[in-house]
């Protein structure tokens, strides 16, 4: 089989100074979940006002009318451009509106994005969005499309604990960026591979620790934890 | 399983990014997917037919229920597919029976309502684990994502309602209003030929949306895998391991060439020495000829390190390479420093100090002394002006606005003039400067001197100049009696009644038949007139 570009679920935005930017897009299945959450709090919120615009009348039904209208149309707006991209569903899952080149989407766009859920929705539950998004590479929709927006995850800072007990050591070779940020991976996922398959990998490494097997693997964790800035 | 051959970037994902991904790989691969889920289906879906063709419902029933078997083809593919191999040699009756009679029992029975069906079921196709061995790596492989394996199928199983749904919606909504649909026909369960149609439409939904549930299940396994025995990491290790091996090998070839040639040059050097030294006039003749002489030798000296004289050339840019990353690696590129008190991550920069204060002291001498005056109140009230000013300037702006538009109204709106009233009416001045100034003593005064021309005159023309500039009626001066009448019995808001019908009549009478009217009536009608009509 010919060889093809590798799967991959990150995009990538080149700033006119050279430096990339990537983000990961978040495909169908976490935003449906997102969208399901936001829809139980409008539920929520429509069955409150409901209620309470029974015992007022002729006025609160009208009134009930008009802020559904405003909620089911306004609602994603109101949260993407002041909530920083995330309505509460999205918040939830870790997602984030942007637009195409990263930058916070503003009230156009999102307005756009927004009000094309009617064309995302035909025929039925947003069948249409959801080919769209399948077809598309960075799963746009419609909306998305129409808008140049993004959605995107909110990368959690991943926490840099180590193991206190390894004493840090300056590597004795010089180390390329990807052998510098794979050495410190594997010291910080150091818990969740078991050890022979971590000297097994340690071992690969032998011309930069000069030894092999458990030696070997601790020699890297302590460069490891050198190269996050342990020193002694 | 060969890890250089993964289509896949390598890197530790959350589980929501491993589902997209799992999406990536099933729209990459879609269509023998589809195939092969769909196919075996379709010949499934018709020899239940066989035996339950009367009651569609049980067949599809059947059918649904033997999804997982139905799924393990499409995985099995999909597992050759992403480590870049073709999958043949899959598709015989041997390995096809085999693949699918493989714990089939405890599949469709108590494992039936596995939420992370999708997932699990590599365990079970690619590692070929049953009873408590799959358990045991189930339960390894589930910590961190059998939460998004679970959501998946949740989501998946809407997915493939929402397929035979929105084919029927579409139908509807293009159709419009030209054929009536019955709704019943789809929500039937047993109508024959409509429920074997719909079973085909819900077949259809399942068979669409199988890739991606079976691909984001896959996706999901992978990531784990790779979380759990860092293939990313072995990929990394590997291409380096195989670069400082390249580099080491490399310098070794490098190092042996070089001594090889230096020891040839030393020796050539020690031949040409030795006539040097018993001339020592011939120096600078001699050098030459040394140095055309190791010019020459020289890659005679090189011969026995021929083969290593390509290696030397790669050894370099390889060694030129190593040098550019230990320079790298030191100062002024990398600096270190010891810092031991705690300092703000961004500093302020220090202000650079003015070159001169020459002429600016004044400056900050007032600047000084209003820190000093403690002006705090002085600000609060140009802030106070500001606004004010603020202010007045929207309201000059609204004028202006409104002026603006004003000026856009086309010629400006006059209202209507009150069209000033006739001053003679039949001959008769109306006008109040006409008339005196105290009316009832002229009227009495007439009537006592027995003038009832006068009299009656003065009645009627007050009356009318009461019509005519109180009340607006439109009299005209070229009016006759009867016409100032009608005119005046058309305006019934005045409330006069017939009374200044009354009033005319006797006017006219004393005016042409001269004959004399009753004193009485004359006052009492110019009383209730003159009372009706005051404004």
């Amino acid at each position: 089989m010919p060889a093809s570009k590798l799967i991959d679920n990150q995009v990538r935005v080149e700033t006119p100074e050279g430096i990339d930017f990537v983000q990961a897009a978040a495909g169908p299945v976490p935003r449906i979940l997102a969208y399901m959450v936001d829809l139980g709090w409008r539920c929520l919120v429509y069955m409150v006002i409901g209620i309470l615009s029974a015992f007022v009348g002729g006025l609160g039904s009208g009134a009930f009318l008009i802020l559904t209208f405003l909620l089911e149309w306004f609602y994603p707006v109101f949260f993407e451009v002041l909530r920083k991209g995330q309505t509460p569903g999205k918040k939830a899952l870790g997602l984030r509106v942007v637009n195409a080149d990263f930058t916070p989407i503003g009230w156009g766009a999102s307005i756009v994005r927004n009000l094309l859920r009617a064309a995302d929705f035909f025929p039925a539950f947003y069948a249409t969005g959801l080919i769209s998004m399948m077809l598309t590479g960075r799963f746009q929709r419609l909306g998305d499309l129409a808008a140049g927006s993004l959605v995107i995850y909110q990368e959690a800072e991943r926490p840099l604990t180590v193991d206190p007990q390894i004493k840090p050591l300056m590597p004795s070779v010089p180390l390329t960026r990807e052998e510098r940020q794979g050495i410190v991976d594997l010291t910080l996922r150091s818990g969740s591979i078991s050890e022979s398959r971590q000297e097994e990998l340690a071992n690969l490494l032998t011309p930069v620790t000069g030894e092999s097997g458990t030696a070997g693997l601790n020699r890297l964790k302590g460069i490891g934890v050198w190269l996050l800035g342990g020193k002694r | 399983m060969n890890l250089n051959e993964l289509q896949l970037k390598t890197r530790v994902r959350s589980s929501w990014q491993a589902l997209d991904i799992g999406v990536l790989m099933a729209r990459r691969w879609y269509r023998p997917l589809l195939l092969a889920w769909m196919l075996p289906a379709l010949l499934l879906y018709g020899l239940l037919n066989l035996v339950l063709y009367d009651s569609p419902a049980w067949a599809m029933l059947g059918l649904w229920w033997c999804k997982p078997l139905l799924d393990r083809l499409p995985l099995l593919m999909l597992s050759r597919y992403i480590f870049n191999e073709r999958p043949t040699g899959l598709f015989n009756w041997r390995s096809l029976l085999r693949l699918y009679r493989f714990d089939m029992l405890a599949a469709l029975l108590w494992r039936r309502a596995d939420m992370r069906r999708s997932f699990n079921l590599a365990v079970t196709v690619l590692e070929q684990q049953k009873g408590a061995a799959r358990a045991k790596r189930c339960a390894a492989l589930n910590p961190g994502c059998g939460r998004a394996a679970s959501w998946l199928t949740l989501v998946m199983v809407h997915l493939e309602l929402l397929v035979p749904i929105s084919i029927v919606l579409a139908l509807v909504a293009f159709a419009g209003s030209y054929i009536d649909i019955d709704p019943d026909l789809f929500l039937s369960v047993d109508a024959g030929v409509y429920a074997h149609l719909s079973n085909l439409g819900m077949l259809l939904g399942m068979s669409l949306v199988a890739p991606f549930y079976l691909g984001c299940g896959f996706s999901l396994y992978l990531n784990r895998r790779i979380e759990l025995e860092a293939w990313d990491l072995e990929l990394l290790f590997r291409e380096s391991h195989r670069r400082r091996s390249d580099v080491d090998t490399g310098i070794e070839a490098g190092v042996e060439a070089g001594v090889e040639a230096k020891s040839a040059e030393q020796a050539e050097a020690k031949n040409s020495a030795k006539p040097a030294a018993s001339d020592s006039a011939n120096v600078l003749g001699l050098a030459l000829a040394a140095w055309v002489g190791l010019g020459l030798l020289s890659p005679l000296a090189a011969t026995p390190a021929e083969a290593s004289v390509y290696s030397t050339e790669a050894a370099g840019a390889e060694q030129a390479r190593e040098e550019i990353r230990q320079i790298l690696e030191t100062p002024p590129f990398v600096i270190e420093k010891q810092v031991e008190e705690w300092e703000w991550k961004d500093k302020p920069t220090e202000v650079p100090e003015p070159e001169s204060l020459e002429g600016w002291e004044w400056l900050a001498d007032l600047a000084r002394w209003m820190d000093q005056m403690n002006l705090g109140w002085l600000f609060q009230l140009v802030e106070v002006l500001l606004w004010a000013a603020l202010g007045l300037l929207l309201f000059l702006l609204t004028r202006a606005l409104v002026k603006h538009l004003k000026a856009y109204n086309g010629p400006e709106y006059k209202p209507p003039q009150p069209v000033a009233g006739p001053r003679v009416i039949m001959g008769m001045e109306i006008s109040a400067d006409s008339l005196p100034e105290d009316m009832d003593a002229a009227i009495t005064r007439a009537f006592e001197q027995g003038d009832m021309r006068l009299a009656v005159s003065l009645i009627y023309r007050h009356i009318l100049h009461l019509l005519v500039d109180a009340r607006r009626v439109p009299l005209e001066s070229w009016y006759t009696e009867l016409e100032c009448a009608a005119a005046v019995r058309s305006r019934a808001e005045l409330n006069v009644d017939s009374r200044f019908d009354e009033l005319t009549r006797l006017w006219l009478r004393l005016a042409y038949a001269h004959q004399a009217p009753d004193r009485q009536q004359a006052e009492r009608l110019y009383r209730e007139l003159r009372e009706v009509l005051a404004v």
